[in-house]
């Protein structure tokens, strides 16, 4: 897919929510199925689970929910899940920082396989996190407390890894998230530096942005990020309970704090709660519509950006409005900035 | 050495949580008692804990979880009183998950006893009166100008700052009148998209302005009247040195044999007493007052049995197993009041922390031990070191040195290595015994077991 020249930026409508308390209980990561079907990563101590949820929501809580995957260490199950992944033919992937490994699951959430050992070797593994397929269709994870990148094939064998402890160009401190563009870049979420780097397939350091803090364009212990098919980077900036988005060259672009309304299944949960409205109504209602600690940020085909809301126990949706511009629509870019009237 | 190791070891199982052996090594090595003392009152000389990464990893709602993490904090900040003293607030002013099941207020509020621990008693019984669990708690909610409820007045001056036989019923009622409108703001509710916190909130118009007499003083009184009148009396100052002696230096009676039992050591009551007054409540000035006085240091052997939390968090940072941040710390505080259907060590042993029994808190002391928390206590210990490869487990065993040392030796490092635990004759006898008997295993086998079976000891039990 080739990037257009250019995007006529028309907003980023809030769309829907997803979810509520007892059904999509901390979401911290979630992934595209076949069909519209979501799959939401649930952790919480002692609790771990995918919840397979619906882009339309449900329109009654019932105890007909599908998920899979428990609390614990054997095959199949897990402690720690940070991300979670799927590939062309539906295969569902979970990183596990707690158990040291990527397990392999079918579309209905069985257990096919797993890689991934403890320790600080070649290959192994000290608390992986964030992870991604690139374009060759090899898995690159975040080792995260080996403090380095590691590239593995489908299979789990592994291929090469870059990086060392530290907060110099090219070091990590703790990274978290990590995704992956069409042209193979690796986008990483440095998140003891609070910064984003950006490098080649082969570890080459192609760009660093962000510093400590919660002005525009900071960040504070960055966690998740996903990458668009324009190359808008849009970076889940968990300890300022927001969603940054930057374009491709690092610039900052937009935030995102939160602008939830009640999903379906809550709406229809609500009615029968009468006490619960009560509150709403005696509390700072706004309140509840901001986001909470969001561990990821995800955006599908339709450009729909998807925040799971970890401490909210939703998914906001958001939809990019945009129109792509050619060469004749959107200027070159200027070196300085003007005060022309345009 | 610029300090004694077993009274600095002391000092830090009763200000803290403990130390390890080299933490010993360097607090003995570089400065001197009064000085460790100094910096244990002035913790804003090390770095905070950093939560962030402590809440990269452990997350969830149930109050297990956030015990959980108050346990790590415990075993690991560089500020161990502060820490201490959350837990000795905890222990005197307690408010229980139970009533309200509102998580958010609870963790809240130790964070406010955090802050405000190390303060001053009148800015701690102010904080006390504003925070929105104990409001809960004791009712204030409910308390309004024109339909008084009493819990939280009656129960500030016989629980929480004076006694029973310093007030009269007037003082009650007069005191509620004064925190009349001293309320919060209805948080959200849990559904659908879970907690949110609560915050203080006054209601003028819910307010009693009336004059009030008070403790034989008169005026248009509101609460942090009340507290300031509180503050400033001898009764104040001798119950607050009652409670801090109990809990730092020796075991006393409960607080409810206070007004008829006679403190063990009336002197240092007076000698905390007179530093709270002249100090104004300074808690700085009455804490150093107390870890630099004789008889602190003299009651290294006078009883003083660990709370279940002073020994799992002093297991826990001795054996290492959550020097960083490892599944399973929040097991120690699950309980089945939580909707779990086990128990774990703490609630067994008698602490559920944020889930105190009533509102006059834990009974303490020998009233903690009978013969199931002692058998669950020293299974406890036992369990957690019996893995070798835990690191302050492995440390252990490299430093202990030989099998064919001097018993005597082997089981004098054992206790150092410990913490510079105190045994007492016959149990140093028995241990010396087993030191022989061990010659016949491997090395590291048998000095593992030795620490284990040192660990497990009932003299271990004791702060």
């Amino acid at each position: 897919m080739t990037r257009p020249h250019g995007l006529l930026r028309a907003g980023y409508p809030y769309s829907t929510t997803l979810g509520m308390r007892r059904v999509t209980n901390f979401p911290t990561d979630i992934a595209f199925g076949e069909n519209d079907i979501l799959y939401v990563l649930l952790r919480s101590e002692g609790v771990a689970s995918v919840r397979i949820w619906s882009t339309e929501d449900m329109d009654e809580l019932t105890d007909e929910l599908k998920g899979f995957g428990s609390f614990g260490s054997e095959d199949g199950q897990l402690k720690w899940p940070v991300n979670i992944i799927t590939d062309d033919s539906g295969g569902i992937f979970i990183s596990d920082e707690a158990n040291h490994r990527i397990t392999k699951y079918d579309q209905e959430g069985n257990y096919i396989s797993k890689f991934g050992t403890y320790g600080d070797g070649q290959g192994e593994f000290n608390g992986p996190s964030g992870f991604a397929l690139d374009i060759d269709n090899n898995f690159i994870v975040c080792d995260s407390k080996n403090n380095r990148i590691q590239k593995y094939t489908k299979s789990g064998d592994y291929i090469s890894s870059f990086g060392t402890y530290g907060s110099g160009l090219g070091q990590f401190n703790l990274p978290w998230g990590l995704d992956c563009d069409e042209n193979g870049n690796i986008y990483v979420c440095d998140w003891g530096n609070h910064r984003i780097q950006i490098f080649s397939s082969d570890g080459e350091l192609i760009n660093v942005f962000g510093e400590y803090g919660d002005g525009t364009a900071q960040l504070n212990r960055p966690t998740g990020i996903t990458v668009d098919n324009h190359g808008d980077i849009y970076v889940a900036d968990w300890g300022n309970n927001r969603v940054l988005m930057f374009n491709s060259e690092g610039q900052y672009i937009w935030s995102f704090y939160g602008d939830a309304t009640l999903s379906k299944v809550a709406r229809n949960y609500m009615l029968t709660n009468a006490v619960p409205n009560r509150l709403r109504e005696m509390g700072k209602l706004e309140a509840e519509k901001y986001l909470r600690r969001p561990r990821s940020v995800r955006i599908d085909s339709d450009f729909r950006l998807f925040i799971p809301d970890f401490e909210s126990y939703r998914i906001q949706v958001y939809q990019k409005d945009f129109i792509e511009l050619d060469e004749t629509q959107f200027a070159e870019p200027l070196r300085n900035p003007t005060l022309e009237v345009t | 050495m610029k300090s004694d190791r077993k009274l600095v070891a002391h000092l830090m199982r009763r200000a803290g949580f403990g130390a390890t052996p080299k933490e010993l090594d360097e607090l003995t090595s570089s400065k001197s008692y009064e000085e460790i003392v100094e910096d244990l009152i002035n913790p804003e000389k090390f770095d905070p804990i950093d939560m962030s990464y402590v809440e990269r990893y452990y997350t969830g709602e149930p109050v297990a979880v956030h015990v959980g993490k108050w346990l790590y904090r415990m075993a690991n900040t560089k500020r161990p009183l502060e820490e201490k003293m959350s837990l000795f607030l905890h222990h005197i002013f307690p408010v229980a998950w139970g009533k309200s099941e509102h998580g958010p207020s609870l963790y809240r509020e130790i964070e406010m006893f955090r802050n405000t621990g190390l303060t001053n008693f009148k800015n701690i019984l102010l904080n006390l009166s504003k925070d929105p669990a104990m409001l809960f708690w004791l009712d204030n909610n409910e308390n309004h100008k024109d339909e008084i409820n009493e819990n939280y007045g009656r129960e500030l001056l016989e629980l929480f700052s004076m006694g029973v036989g310093n007030y009269t019923e007037d003082d009650i009622k007069n005191a509620s009148r004064a925190f009349t409108g001293w309320t919060f703001r209805q948080p959200l509710s849990l559904y659908p998209y879970g907690h949110h916190h609560a915050d203080f909130e006054f209601i003028s118009d819910d307010h009693d302005y009336d004059e009030k007499e008070f403790l034989g003083q008169v005026g248009n009184f509101d609460g942090e009247d009340i507290i300031d009148i509180i503050v400033k009396e001898e009764a104040a100052a001798n119950f607050l040195s009652r409670h801090l002696y109990n809990f730092f230096v020796e075991d006393e009676v409960q607080v409810p044999s206070w007004e008829t039992v006679d403190p063990k050591d009336p002197q240092a009551i007076k000698e905390l007493s007179t530093a709270y007054m002249e100090s104004e409540g300074n808690m700085r000035n009455v804490l150093s007052t107390l870890f630099n006085s004789d008889f602190f240091k003299n009651s290294m052997n006078l009883p003083k049995v660990k709370s279940p939390t002073e020994l799992i968090v002093g297991v826990i940072k001795q054996t290492g197993e959550f020097n960083s941040p490892t599944p399973g710390i929040h097991e120690f505080a699950v309980t089945t009041l939580n909707g779990s259907a086990f128990e774990g060590p703490l609630a067994i042993m008698g602490q559920r922390l944020m889930n105190p029994p009533t509102v006059e808190g834990w009974h303490t002391g020998s009233e903690w031990i009978d013969s199931g928390t002692l058998s669950e206590r020293i299974g406890f210990v036992e369990k957690q070191f019996a893995d070798p490869l835990k690191p302050g487990v492995s440390e252990m065993v490299s430093r202990i040195g030989s099998l064919n040392d001097n018993p005597a030796e082997l089981v004098d490092r054992c206790l150092d290595l410990l913490g510079a635990v105190n045994v007492r004759e016959e149990t140093y006898k028995s241990l010396k015994t087993y030191a022989e008997e061990l010659r016949e295993l491997e090395t590291s086998a048998g000095v593992h077991n030795l620490i284990q079976m040192t660990a497990s000891t009932v003299d271990y039990q004791f702060a």
